[in-house]
């Protein structure tokens, strides 16, 4: 038998237009605590859902305690014993605690009926190891986000597991609660359970862990014990390769005067006085990991969310946007991240698409719409933007993710804001996309545009932005020029390294 | 200033209050309303048992709705499930000469069976409930349009009479199965594995997959049992006409969806209780019973129908939002 308790051999996984994992080989050893580290999109996620039996492999084999096992549902997975904690609460707000925990294996007697006494009796076991003082008969609605995540782990406590996977388990945690957590991960140990651990909280690693793998691109980088490592040795192999020669080189960009002023804002839980300023022909790059913040400050400047406080300036004037639609009136576009979902329209023709922002005011004649126009303006853009189509009346659904996403940008030129909001706009699109996606938004910062490109790809940022904010849960904690900024650097501050202004 | 935000708070409450519980008081207000303003007779034993009786159909199919909403799915084909039901038993019956006993399964299972085909077709065709049974809907009142010629057939067994218009002692059968079906739907939903799967489906389709929930299993189960109380109510249908009438159960997926929601099932999925679509059916029951009694135009009635549905619409939405589904 192997040294390995768990082994994930030769994984892969494509989704459309992406290779999450690419022949990904994963040990890990019976009862230690083992961390998985690696940037957003690096395949930490997919690589355990395929352990958790939520997704498929494409290929690979995996084992358990020297079996080979066949993972092909959450339920197998179960069977096998591993239990998952998720990043994201799975629980069922009107079901109670008790049924919540006890969801995938009800105490059943006769005809059907839970066992109330058994199923009570039990979670009040469980929420007394995990620190919880509640009534296991309440509703999981009428606990705070803390406590749900406390359930889910009695969750993965109430059948017998010998691999936990703990996904993030602690960013809505408190100081005191992360103590907890690691106190039953520790008794968990003690017991001889394997733990896999996902966080972007390097501290915690180095606190609690034995070995660390690090990820990055959908491949397995390295596998150390954590002793052997330090932070910035981690952070170096998250981060890896040299930046490519993608970006647009030598910034002759000239800077003028500030265009959109934001004070204070503060949108909970997501984040609080963010304070920054973008200027014409500036790029402003926001960064920051999943949950950080950085796109719910984006919607709430356009008023896609509200703002709790804070102020809003555009060219020196307040501006409350309750509405996207207000935000384009008044000059300011926003790219969303979810191309597919909120920033196009698949199954209208580009043209359509191309023309919808500027609706309402680039358009109108009258009661109708200039016709001629919508699809001159669109032929206009098809053409600035190399837009690979075979007309404008093609369907957006049949172009490629990168042309989609140049549709997505050209619909917001037409409404010729002066900001630019640009939400991971490079995200899923094949890498000579990513480039000339890159050239258009230099070149818009070129011609006066004010632009704040939002990024969890480190590489992207550098290699974008003139200056560089960085959120971590919901704050802004540095903010770093562009020559002063490495990737070491912003990772370290991006990870919680330490909440210092850097000017 | 302490004052003036506790009153606020207080009004808040009673609108909470009237959200959550407005239900049974609502039973209460219309029945003293109607009595009010009605004649006499309205109040009569005999009229508050055929209240009863009038309820039993529209509640026995609200049972069954209330699973289906539960899990965040639709029917609109019960009423067209009830007439091919009916159509075929009473045929089995009349035309065939078969025993009254095998009528009465026959009108069960076809139930069942549409619910199983409007099951199949969601969970294995993934169609969108709404379609899907919009389209059992019509085939299935034009498979029973064409068995019967549309015509009416009169004349049930005894057996069947019995379920519709017979007594247990002073209690009527029909109302004896309404208990019967509200007490097994209450067991099933609340005590058993089954329920909290419902619930769960409806509350989060991916985190009851995830928790290893078999989520199409579960839907075509409830489409299944959905059917079974379809059948049931079918029967006492069958019973109350007689036999079968072309127009049988012509719009009354209106009148089940309404009391659903009326009784506090939420269309978002994963909210609602049975005891709640027992009142929202009583209240829809003294509307039709009362409009029937003042005879007012069939116009109006229709008006008056659609605002009900309208205000239970509007009550699903002020729940959702106090109760954080939307925003």
């Amino acid at each position: 038998m192997s040294e390995y308790f768990l082994e994930m051999r030769n994984i892969s996984k494509n989704f459309p237009g992406v290779h999450a994992l690419k022949n990904v080989t994963f040990l890990v050893k019976k009862g230690e605590i083992h961390a998985l580290v690696g940037e957003n999109g690096a395949g930490k996620s997919t690589l355990m859902n395929i352990l958790g039996g939520v997704l498929q492999p494409d290929g690979g084999e995996i084992f358990i305690g020297g079996q080979k096992v066949f993972i092909r549902d959450p339920h197998e997975a179960r069977r096998l014993g591993i239990a998952f904690i998720h990043q994201e609460p799975t629980l069922f707000n009107f079901l109670s605690i008790a049924r919540n925990i006890f969801i995938s294996n009800l105490p059943v007697s006769n005809a059907g009926r839970i066992d109330f006494n058994t199923l009570y009796d039990r979670s009040r076991e469980l929420l007394r190891w995990v620190g919880l003082d509640r009534d296991p008969r309440i509703l999981v609605k009428d606990l705070t986000l803390a406590e749900k995540q406390m359930v889910e782990i009695a969750k993965a406590l109430s059948f017998k597991s010998q691999i936990f996977v703990l996904d993030e388990p602690t960013s809505p945690l408190t100081d005191k609660e992360v103590e907890n957590l690691f106190r039953i991960i520790r008794e968990l140990k003690a017991q001889g359970e394997t733990i896999i651990y996902i966080s972007h909280r390097l501290n915690e690693i180095f606190e609690i862990c034995d070995s660390v793998t690090v990820m990055r691109d959908g491949e397995v980088i390295d596998t150390t014990p954590v002793r052997e490592t330090n932070k910035m040795e981690l952070v170096r192999k998250m981060v890896g390769r040299e930046l490519s020669m993608m970006f647009p080189q030598g910034n002759d960009r000239k800077e003028g005067e500030t265009v959109l002023v934001v004070e204070n804002l503060t949108r909970e839980p997501y984040f609080r006085n963010v304070s920054f300023s973008v200027r014409r022909g500036e790029i402003l790059g926001i960064f920051g990991l999943v949950g950080a913040g950085r796109s719910e400050v984006a919607r709430t400047i356009v008023g896609d969310y509200r703002r709790n406080g804070g102020r809003v300036f555009l060219e020196g004037r307040e501006v409350y946007f309750s509405h996207p639609r207000e935000a384009i009136a008044h000059g300011v576009g926003f790219l969303t991240e979810d191309r597919r979902g909120e920033g196009l329209a698949v199954e209208m023709e580009v043209y359509k698409n191309i023309s919808m922002a500027m609706f309402w005011h680039g358009l109108r004649q009258g009661f109708s719409l200039d016709l001629k126009r919508e699809k001159e303006v669109a032929e206009k853009y098809v053409h600035d933007l190399r837009i690979v189509t075979p007309t404008i009346y093609q369907l957006a659904r049949n172009l490629s993710g990168g042309n989609q996403q140049k549709v997505v940008v050209a619909k917001w030129l037409s409404a010729s804001p002066k900001v630019l909001i640009v939400d991971e706009p490079t995200r899923g699109i094949d890498v000579g996309a990513k480039a000339e996606i890159y050239h258009i938004v230099a070149d818009l910062a070129k011609r006066g545009m004010g632009i704040i490109f939002i990024s969890s790809e480190i590489e992207e940022i550098l290699g974008m932005s003139d200056r560089i904010l960085i959120m971590y849960e919901g704050e802004v904690v540095a903010e770093i020029p562009r020559q002063e900024a490495t990737q070491e650097k912003v990772m370290y501050y991006a990870t919680g390294g330490e909440k210092v202004h850097v000017s | 200033m302490s004052r003036r935000a506790s009153v606020s708070r207080s009004r808040r409450g009673l609108g909470s209050i009237f959200v959550d519980y407005g239900i049974y008081t609502s039973v209460v207000l219309l029945f003293i309303i109607f009595g009010l303003f009605l004649p006499r007779a309205f109040f009569s034993l005999s009229n508050i048992r055929n209240i009863l009786i009038s309820a039993s159909t529209i509640g026995i199919m609200a049972v069954g709705m209330t699973f289906v909403i539960i899990t965040a799915n639709i029917d609109l084909s019960v009423g067209s499930a009830a007439y091919f039901a009916v159509a075929l038993g009473v045929l089995a019956m009349k035309r065939a000469g078969l025993s009254p006993v095998v009528g009465l399964l026959i009108i069960l299972l076809a139930a069942v069976g549409v619910g199983v085909f409007n099951g199949l077709q969601i969970t294995r065709l993934k169609m969108v409930p709404l379609i899907a049974t919009l389209a059992s809907m019509g085939i299935f009142r034009g498979f029973a349009f064409q068995f019967t010629d549309a015509a009416s057939i009169y004349g049930m067994p005894p057996l069947i009479s019995r379920l519709g218009i017979g007594y247990v002692g002073n209690i009527p059968v029909a109302v004896i199965l309404l208990l019967a079906c509200y007490l097994l739907a209450y067991y099933v939903l609340e005590k058993s594995r089954f329920g909290t799967y419902v619930y769960a489906v409806g509350g989060d389709r991916e985190a009851a997959f995830k928790a290893g929930i078999n989520v199409p299993r579960i839907v075509f189960l409830v489409y299944l049992l959905h059917g079974f109380f379809v059948g049931v109510s079918s029967l006492i249908l069958c019973a109350r006409m007689d036999g079968v009438v072309p127009a049988l159960g012509v719009g009354m997926e209106f009148d089940v969806i309404t009391a659903v929601i009326l009784g506090g099932t939420s269309f978002s999925g994963g909210v609602g209780n049975v005891w709640g679509s027992l009142m929202g059916a009583l209240i829809i029951t003294l509307i039709n019973t009362a409009l029937t009694i003042l005879n007012v135009s069939a116009f109006y009635y229709d008006i008056f129908k659609g605002s009900v549905i309208l205000l239970a619409v509007i009550l699903d939405t002020f729940r959702q939002r106090r109760l954080g589904i939307v925003t």
